[in-house]
């Protein structure tokens, strides 16, 4: 005979999902005549050895997540003889991000004091000076930066923006055209716009 | 066909609502003029700020007042305005597209995109 089964199951039948993994017991393993070489150390941490001692190495990784304590390590990296130029010139960079134009300047000065040929020194003042407005001085330096590094593209674009200022564009147009032949072509959009705009004008 | 004149009562009251809207015209007329005064004289003690103590101009001052004189002159004001203020809020407007700085002791995101553009 065949078996009746009743439908429907009254009692709702035991769902089978996944099983979680319980903690299991640790082991003491000096019950078993062994010894327990593992218990003290419970957290090992890994330093890298080429960054102990290095601040200036240490302070750009900080600068990279915008921790105020690379400013420190920057100092400490001056104090130590450590890429003191540019940790000068780094240093500027933070002080003008903190609305400090004076110290900045003070910063990316001191840098070329070591370095008269520092590139990044030399274009970060630009572009202080062009901030406050101080156009034939950061055109100087831009000038100075493209003869240091004739490849950098942003230095093209930038002094193309101060010349606009000074209301000198037919060299405005020449160096935007130099900063797009330079840089990829995902950012020319700017670059374009300004160029209408100049052409308009002219 | 016959022409339906309107009745006494319709011209006088067609008189009146074009008495109206003329009255209406007039006092927006009126009211455009003493808001265009009211910009002018602000605009003015603007300038007068700037040429008592320039420092206290900030970027985001510079572009009110620039496109205050915009928005004038697109009414119909006929404003000039300061024309170094005009400048500097033109000039510090177009700084704002600068490349930024560029930090010392890494590779430059240009020669990297060079390098990646070699390869």
């Amino acid at each position: 005979m065949s078996k009746i089964v009743r439908f429907p199951v009254t009692q709702a039948p035991q769902k089978l999902g996944p099983k979680k993994v319980r903690k299991r017991k640790k082991v003491n393993l000096e019950d078993y005549g062994q010894l327990n070489l593992f218990n003290q150390a419970r957290e090992i941490r890994v330093i890298s050895l080429t960054q102990a001692g290095n601040y200036f190495e240490e302070a750009l990784r900080l600068d990279e997540k915008n921790d105020p304590r690379a400013e420190d390590f920057y100092l400490l990296a001056i104090k130590h003889n450590q890429s003191k130029s540019d940790a000068y010139c780094n240093l500027g960079i933070l002080k003008n991000d903190t609305q400090k134009s004076s110290e900045a300047i003070n910063y990316l000065t001191k840098c070329l004091e070591i370095d008269p040929r520092h590139f990044e020194a030399h274009y970060n003042l630009a572009n202080l000076y062009s901030d406050l407005g101080n156009y034939p001085l950061a055109k100087v330096h831009y000038e100075v930066a493209i003869q240091i590094e004739p490849e950098y593209p942003n230095c093209y674009f930038n002094i193309g923006l101060v010349l606009i200022s000074m209301k000198r564009f037919n060299e405005a147009i020449s160096h935007i055209k130099r900063y797009m032949e330079l840089s990829p072509e995902t950012d020319h959009h700017t670059a374009t716009e300004l160029l209408n705009t100049l052409t308009a004008l002219g | 066909m016959k022409k339906l004149k309107p009745s006494k009562k319709q011209g006088v009251k067609s008189k009146e609502s074009n008495q109206d809207s003329n009255i209406k015209r007039l006092s927006l007329k009126q009211e455009n003029h003493n808001l265009n005064l009211l910009t002018r004289k602000g605009l003015a003690v603007i300038e007068t700020l700037y040429l008592t103590n320039p420092e206290i101009f900030r970027l985001a001052t510079m572009e009110a007042y620039s496109n205050m004189v915009s928005e004038l002159n697109s009414m119909g004001g006929e404003y000039e305005g300061n024309q170094e203020l005009l400048d500097l809020a033109t000039n510090q407007l177009l700084m704002q597209a600068k490349k930024p700085m560029q930090k010392a002791g890494k590779p430059k995101k240009s020669s990297i995109e060079t390098t990646k553009k070699a390869m």
